[in-house]
């Protein structure tokens, strides 16, 4: 997202597929936060399970499940940033193929600040990585 | 000692030497059964002596480790001080907490430590996965450092743990077959002949001695086999594979410039006229000022730009002879080079292109203290001096009474300092080398005494033929007599039935209030 001003908000939807023939547990987690004049403090994000949708178009997302509210980035990337503390557990049965829609929703919130403090985000960039991860005990069969 | 073979005994087939007690393929079987029994007794000794040395063992789970530690090895692992240096590069046992869990339980796991993180934790990875684990491992949670594999031997014991019975049931078959075949494939011949001289002498036979070894050895073996796989069907650590697909580098970029520019337009004036410039004071901390364009909003009409300035100062020139006298706005719009626009508050003003200076006319008879003021109009931008001036009435010679180099131009005219006569007075605004005089008042009367009147009395009642006389005197009395007697109008007032009145007017002045005298007289009537 780039030239993005106070109160703007976006989503953006994604499918996880997972190629795995064993039956696992996938979770979403973050990484490699990115800082930037206290940016990451002010972009809010939300991930949502659900159905529908494809990459980068939420057309006809419904939403099932959402586990962990919306937080600043660099809260998420202290308190979801790894499989143990990840969220949006998706249990997968081993069938390869398996899909899994998220949507991510964003939204820049400067409320409480002064303008000051405000115009002083301008500028910035800040950036996080989204991890999926799937995790099982069972050996993977060799196609 | 003779003995006979049985006379229903058959011959000897050609297969029976090969199959007999004897025979080879006993023998070997015993061979290999032994063998087999041989080295996983052996197995299973290496992999339970160690708990001697306080050594514990595990069953691998999994194959994640592999190809260096696969799924029913056995892994013995020793404790150890986590204050000293963690073994990086070193496999380890640790206690993975349940949120780190695939199933949610907390579990004991096998992975190999690959790096040190600057917090004190470390980064552990099965050596088959492509990824490293995401949870970072903390030194408390290491139970030991794995110093042995014992290979296979826990594959039983892994069966049972994950309720794969027919495997099991097939090894446990073929294991109890293995041990029926290796116990029971000894030699016979001579045990025989043997029993038959002990039966003879009344002891107890070599081959019930043998038998009974036989049979104990057989059951030790089941025993210590079932225990191994009991004991390795509890004691597992995963080894749990791991895949991690990432959405790399979302990045939120702000933009560069969200603040508008801040824009001023400078007042130029109540009133302007000519050539006027128009100046706007415009400044963006973040990206710059693209451009500043002033506007003017003619009465009735639509905004209209004069100019667009690109540099400091912002200014433009506005020749108002283009236009009409009239009201207008004025405004300056700046945009940045975000292209972010601002608009300056409006500023009002008038364009008159007829420029003139007035001079209030005090009135024709002035006594005392009398203020004068002057106005300029349409003065502009133009800084004007005014002074107002007089002159005896008809003389043109002109003398100044004061001056204001700024408004408001009033002016404190002091009579008594003036002789008693007629002047005349002006304004003259002047502004570099350009005087602009005001229209001329003139006959103002400086009267500084005020108008007498007087009348004679005829005498009371008066009778027959009277001479009435009235006088006035002043200046502003009519006729500009000076002091001389003044002839008045005369009056014949009726008052009521007993009286009359006889009044002597004096006219005065223009604008002045007529002098009279009343003189009361019995009733009369004239005519």
């Amino acid at each position: 997202m780039e030239n993005i001003v106070p109160g703007q908000t976006g989503q953006k939807c994604i499918v996880v597929t997972s190629r795995s023939n064993v039956a696992g547990e996938v979770k979403a987690y973050t990484q490699n936060l990115i800082s930037s004049k206290g940016l990451e403090n002010r972009i809010y994000f939300d991930l949502e399970q659900g159905t529908g949708g494809s990459f980068n178009d939420c057309t006809g997302f419904t939403p099932v499940a959402n586990t962990v509210p919306d937080l600043p980035i660099s809260t998420l990337a202290s308190v979801n940033r790894d499989f143990a503390t990840g969220g949006a557990s998706w249990q997968t049965a081993g069938n390869p193929g398996e899909t899994q829609s998220y949507r991510g929703t964003w939204r820049f919130d400067t409320t409480g600040l002064s303008q000051d403090d405000i115009n002083a985000l301008q500028g910035a960039r800040v950036g996080i990585d989204l991890v999926w991860e799937l995790q099982s005990d069972e050996s993977p069969v060799a196609p | 000692m003779n003995r006979e073979e049985p006379a229903s005994a058959r011959p000897p087939s050609w297969w029976g030497p090969l199959f007999s007690a004897d025979g080879w393929v006993l023998f070997l079987g015993s061979v290999v059964s032994r063998l087999y029994l041989g080295v996983l007794l052996t197995l299973a000794l290496i992999a339970v002596l160690p708990a001697l040395l306080g050594w514990h063992g595990t069953v691998v789970q999994s194959g994640s480790m592999e190809p260096h530690i696969r799924a029913g090895d056995v892994v013995l692992a020793a404790g150890f001080d986590t204050d000293h240096n963690i073994p990086v590069g070193g496999v380890v046992e640790f206690t993975s907490p349940a949120e780190a869990e695939p199933g949610g339980v907390e579990k004991t796991r096998l992975h190999r430590i690959v790096a040190e993180n600057p917090d004190g934790t470390f980064v552990t990875a099965g050596d088959a996965n492509t990824a490293v684990d995401s949870t970072p491992l903390e030194p408390g949670q290491i139970t030991g450092q794995a110093r042995l594999l014992v290979p296979a031997v826990g594959i039983p014991g892994l069966w049972l743990g994950s309720h794969d019975f027919p495997a099991l049931a097939w090894w446990s078959v073929l294991t109890l077959l293995a041990v029926v075949v290796a116990v029971s494939g000894t030699k016979r011949t001579e045990d025989e002949d043997e029993d038959k001289d002990k039966k003879e002498e009344g002891g107890t036979t070599p081959s019930a001695r043998s038998r009974r070894w036989k049979a104990s050895a057989a059951v030790g073996i089941v025993a210590a086999l079932a225990v191994l796989v009991m004991a390795t069907s509890t004691a597992f650590s995963s080894a749990a594979f791991t895949a991690a697909t990432s959405n790399a580098v979302n990045t939120f970029g702000t933009a560069a410039d969200w603040t508008p520019p801040s824009v001023n337009l400078a007042n130029p004036g109540t009133t302007v006229r000519a050539s006027v410039t128009l100046t706007a004071e415009a400044a963006d901390a973040e990206t710059g000022i693209r451009q500043v364009a002033i506007q003017y909003l003619p009465p009735n009409g639509v905004w209209t730009s004069l100019c667009a300035a690109t540099a400091a100062p912002y200014s433009c020139t506005w020749n108002t002879l283009a236009t009409a006298d009239g009201g207008y706005s004025l405004r300056a719009v700046a945009t940045d080079n975000s292209g972010l626009v601002s608009t300056s508050a409006t500023v009002q003003t008038t364009v008159s292109n007829t420029f003139a200076v007035v001079l209030n006319d005090p009135g024709e008879i002035q006594r005392g203290t009398i203020s004068l003021s002057a106005a300029l109009v349409s003065p502009g931008n133009t800084p004007y001096s005014v002074r107002v001036e007089y002159a005896l009435a008809g003389t043109g010679r002109w003398n100044t009474l004061c001056q204001n180099v700024a408004a408001p131009y009033n002016c404190t005219w002091t009579t008594g300092t003036f002789a008693n006569d007629f002047y005349d007075l002006r304004a003259v605004a002047v502004a570099g080398t350009t005087s602009t005089y005001s229209d001329i008042i003139t006959d103002v009367l400086v009267d500084n005494s005020a108008p007498t009147v007087s009348m004679t009395d005829p005498g009371t009642p008066p009778a027959g033929y009277r001479h009435l006389r009235g006088r006035g005197r002043g200046r502003a009395l009519r006729h500009r007599a000076g002091a001389a007697p003044i002839h008045p109008h005369w009056h014949y007032l009726m008052g009521d039935p007993l009286h009359c009145y006889l009044a002597a007017v004096f006219l005065p002045v223009r604008h002045h209030r007529p002098r009279q005298r009343f003189l009361q007289l019995p009733c009369c009537r004239h005519g």
